[in-house]
């Protein structure tokens, strides 16, 4: 279980109001689940990203990692490797480096490098092309030595979010079942085609045994994907669908959550 | 856009192609021969080094050498920028001239590199080419192929200068560029000279022209009764705001040459540039007469007039004695210092 | 006819010379400025080290080897001062760079033992071997003609400058390299990717001085003299070199698709820049001008360029 419990977290804005982004918010998740976050603008759903890969402290409650059944009693257990791919996932991108460079550094990500040993090597280009053919994307895979910004800013996207999923795969060859995926948005400027590519994308990733966590305003994406929606307004939790409940929920429906009506259950 | 861009494509190649003619029109004919051609490689614009050059070409027409008539001169300068020194001093070497001309240490240092051994060198403008490395000795060694002036400063007369002045001197404010090489050896050879006669010499660096002023003043907030100004090239330029905080302070402002003493410094015993220039237009057509430079000792001068200014002494307090005045080269009454 | 092949000659022969000394300067801006992202002015304090180191270790009869070595540790650890004041002080990058210029205009002198100037004339250099060679191909080729060429030298400058090359080239293809790469495209990436930019850019800022001492140890006994006053300029040299070789290539249409291609570029910047200088010498500008006519003439060089494309990497 990945239980957050009354996490706060205060802003104060320049012109010295406090903002509550998170609320006594509080979420338990269950390893390898899916669950869709969604919530108006400032609603807080980057915040607890932010809270929970560690880029910011909690004011106050904790998050409590227990991802294993093994260590379902034990009061300490290993925090899982945390991919969290921010709204704008270029962000994270290097323009004038090749895919496969942007894979060598997630590669290296664990471990120092070498000056003596180069880079990108031929047996690197197979393994890399080999991987990104095996999660569908081939176009990508044939263009692995052109620079990322050659791509469609669609296709960048798509790139940056698998490569942030593959990071603990690719640097220790370790089965992904400890990893949380924590998606910002990544489909918010992505068009009708690529956004369905991505969702693909995330499914697989998601079929390898990951937890995944996905912020999303469209609700379309929210019930094709989720087993679990969880709606945030001000910081709080203000619905959580999961089950029956929600494949009886409409789109029109949780929009009008999302907006504020109250839920009915 | 044709139009446009034809204009661009043509006008790399016509650039280069009229600069590469204008050279092999510029560079020495081989066949005239009889002409000595020289070079001379000069450091950049500068009181100083104007008056050297004027009157190397005085000095020159003076002992019946015409530029264009019975000799050629390539006028090259680096503009201030060391790191073309060598280029200067390269492309001279490759316009197969006949003796070198160069001025300043760092110009004379590049054209040592580049011409010794093939090309003989007259050096102008160093004040210390031994430790510039250009000459062994004052007196020159056979061979060494390079001889020139140096404008060494009668620092010990300039001392007792400022003796006979202000007898109650006991600091001497030095304001210099320590990047700058003649200063520094301007005030090496000058504290000893000073112990000896009684008098601190009291340094304050300076970087770079808006510091003079700054300098000055703190010299006088520590008690200097007197301001001494050498060669130095950074204070030379910031000449008017020295003279500023002199007259305020009614402090006297000894100078190294008389251009300053015509600008409203006090005093100085004087090493005449145009002199230098005119030795220098001496030694070159001693070389070029096949004289070996290395018997040629450097040509320094013991010997300097006296420059005084009546309205400085005025502002800064001070009466010449009348055997001063009568002592002295020119008597100036008219200042440019405001 | 000859004469206009002679001069030609002389052009190239200066040009290529000039331009192989300050080679180091070029890939030290390669380094900072086009992978780091790094302005640095600090070359304009650690040329004139490495020249400072050179000529003093020379004057004390050392081999020239001892002085190169001497002087790309101290280029190091003048990177290492810009890279600690901006990494752990929060300097601004052009403030530190500016910071380390300054502090070594006065660290220079002290080396040189309180002088502005020390001579580099009679001693024995990384040049004397060569200087042997031009004089013995002169005399071979052609005595009877009062011209100078420097066939010995500038070998002696390729053998440093290509190996200097390869040794870049390999850092930046390599893992290292790579990460260094990133660090000057997007730091946040970085450190998202858990490494720590600050560290490399400690290392690259060490590498790129030293690459600019190293130019600057070469160019005191090319030049004869180690002047406090070198660095002047020496920072406009390195960005004239880098933006030439790009703009260049990229309208040649040459590629610049990997590191080796990119100091390739850069090695054709600078010595196509100081070609132009030598040209613009030869021709006989009047004294005052000479910059003047440096500058006209790189833009003829630079309207070349058809494309309005920026600079960027490609690799």
């Amino acid at each position: 279980m990945i239980r957050i419990e009354q996490i706060s977290k205060i802003f104060t804005a320049t012109d010295g109001r406090r903002i509550a982004a998170l609320d006594a918010f509080s979420l338990t998740i269950k390893p390898g689940s899916l669950v869709v976050l969604m919530g108006p603008n400032g609603s807080g759903k980057t915040t607890l990203f932010k809270v929970l890969d560690g880029q910011l402290s909690p004011d106050s409650g904790s998050v409590v990692w227990n991802v294993s059944p093994e260590s379902a009693t034990s009061a300490t257990s290993p925090i899982p490797c945390i991919r969290h791919v921010p709204q704008e996932p270029l962000e994270l991108a290097f323009p004038g480096m090749t895919l496969a460079e942007h894979m060598l550094f997630v590669e290296l990500a664990s471990r120092r490098p070498r000056f003596w040993t180069r880079g990108v090597t031929k047996a690197r280009l197979d393994k890399y092309r080999a991987i990104l053919e095996e999660y569908g994307v081939r176009n990508l895979a044939q263009s692995v030595t052109g620079p990322l910004r050659s791509q469609s800013v669609g296709w960048q996207q798509i790139f940056i979010v698998l490569l942030s999923a593959l990071a603990k795969h690719l640097a220790e060859k370790v089965e992904p079942g400890t990893d949380l995926l924590l998606l910002d948005e990544p489909t918010s400027s992505l068009d009708e085609e690529n956004a369905g590519l991505c969702l693909d994308l995330v499914r697989r990733l998601h079929r390898e045994g990951r937890t995944v966590i996905l912020a999303t305003h469209d609700v379309d994406i929210a019930l094709r994907l989720a087993e679990r929606v969880c709606v945030l307004r001000r910081g709080r939790l203000v619905a959580d669908i999961a089950g029956v409940d929600l494949s009886a929920t409409t789109p029109e429906g949780l929009a009008s959550i999302v907006a504020g009506a109250r839920h009915p259950l | 856009m044709p139009r446009k861009g034809l204009t661009r494509r043509a006008l790399t190649p016509l650039l280069v192609a009229t600069m590469l003619l204008l050279g092999a029109c510029s560079s020495p004919q081989q066949q005239t021969g009889k002409i000595p051609v020289v070079g001379v490689a000069n450091y950049g614009a500068h009181p100083i080094l104007d008056v050297i050059v004027d009157s190397f070409k005085t000095g020159l027409r003076a002992r019946g050498y015409e530029d264009g008539k019975n000799i050629r001169i390539i006028w090259k300068s680096i503009e201030g920028d060391v790191n073309l020194a060598p280029a200067v001093a390269q492309s001279l070497v490759q316009s197969n001239v006949d003796a070198i001309v160069s001025i300043t240490t760092p110009v004379s240092q590049a054209v040592a590199k580049s011409a010794r051994g093939k090309i003989p060198v007259v050096f102008s403008g160093v004040t210390d080419p031994i430790s510039a490395g250009l000459v062994s000795s004052w007196q020159n060694t056979p061979g060494s192929g390079i001889t020139g002036t140096s404008d060494r400063w009668p620092y010990a007369e300039q001392l007792d200068l400022i003796k006979t002045l202000i007898p109650h001197a006991r600091q001497v404010g030095f304001p210099y560029n320590s990047g700058e090489a003649n200063s520094q050896y301007a005030l090496t050879q000058v504290v000893p000279l000073a112990k000896e006669r009684g008098l601190e010499i009291v340094p304050a660096a300076v970087t770079g022209m808006a510091d003079v002023r700054r300098a000055v003043e703190s010299l006088a907030e520590r008690g200097v009764q007197v301001i001494y100004v050498s060669s130095d090239n950074t204070v030379m330029a910031g000449f008017d705001a020295v003279l500023k905080v002199a007259y305020e302070r009614k402090l006297p402002v000894i100078v190294g040459e008389s251009a300053n003493v015509e600008r409203g410094g006090l005093a100085t015993f004087s090493v005449d540039y145009r002199r230098l220039g005119d030795s220098t237009a001496d030694l070159l057509i001693r070389v070029l007469k096949g004289e070996e430079p290395g018997r040629i000792p450097v040509v320094t001068f013991q010997g300097a007039e006296l420059y005084l200014n009546e309205d400085a002494a005025k502002k800064m307090g001070i009466t010449f004695p009348p055997s001063l005045l009568a002592k002295a080269k020119k008597v100036y009454s008219a200042m440019t210092a405001k | 006819m000859t004469e206009f092949l002679q001069a030609l000659a002389g052009i190239v022969d200066l040009g290529t010379l000039q331009g192989l000394v300050f080679a180091g300067v070029a890939f030290s801006a390669v380094l900072s400025l086009l992978v780091l992202d790094f302005p640095d002015i600090s070359i304009e304090g650690t040329f004139p080290l490495g020249a400072a180191v050179a000529a003093v270790t020379l004057a004390k009869g050392a081999p020239p080897a001892a002085a190169f070595v001497l002087a790309g540790l101290a280029g190091c650890a003048g990177g290492l001062l810009t890279g600690s004041l901006h990494v752990r002080l929060g300097m601004s990058k052009l403030l530190s760079g500016i910071c380390t210029a300054a502090i070594f205009y006065s660290l220079n002198m002290w080396i040189m033992g309180g002088r502005a100037n020390l001579p580099v004339l009679d001693v024995r250099t990384y040049f004397s071997q060569f200087e042997a060679i031009d004089s013995s191909v002169k005399t071979w080729l052609y005595p009877s003609r009062k011209l100078f060429f420097h066939p010995g030298s500038i070998f002696g400058c390729l053998l440093l400058v290509v190996a200097l090359k390869l040794i870049l080239d390999f850092i930046l293809a390599s893992e290292f390299g790579v990460i260094l790469r990133g660090v000057g495209q997007n730091e946040r990436a970085v450190r998202a990717y858990g490494h720590n930019p600050g560290n490399y850019k400690l290392l690259g800022l060490a590498m790129a001085n030293a690459l600019a001492a190293l130019s600057g140890a070469l160019a005191a006994q090319y030049q004869g003299f180690s002047d406090v006053n070198m660095g002047v300029g020496v920072l406009v040299m390195a960005l004239v070199a880098v933006i030439l070789g790009q703009e260049l290539f990229a309208r040649l249409g040459l590629g610049l698709g990997s590191p080796a291609a990119i100091t390739r570029a850069a090695l054709a910047g600078v010595i196509i820049h100081q070609m132009v200088l030598a040209t613009v010498l030869r021709v006989g500008a009047p004294p005052t001008s000479l910059r003047l006519f440096a500058g006209l003439s790189l833009v003829a060089v630079i309207a070349l360029r058809r494309r309005r494309s920026a600079v960027t990497f490609s690799w």
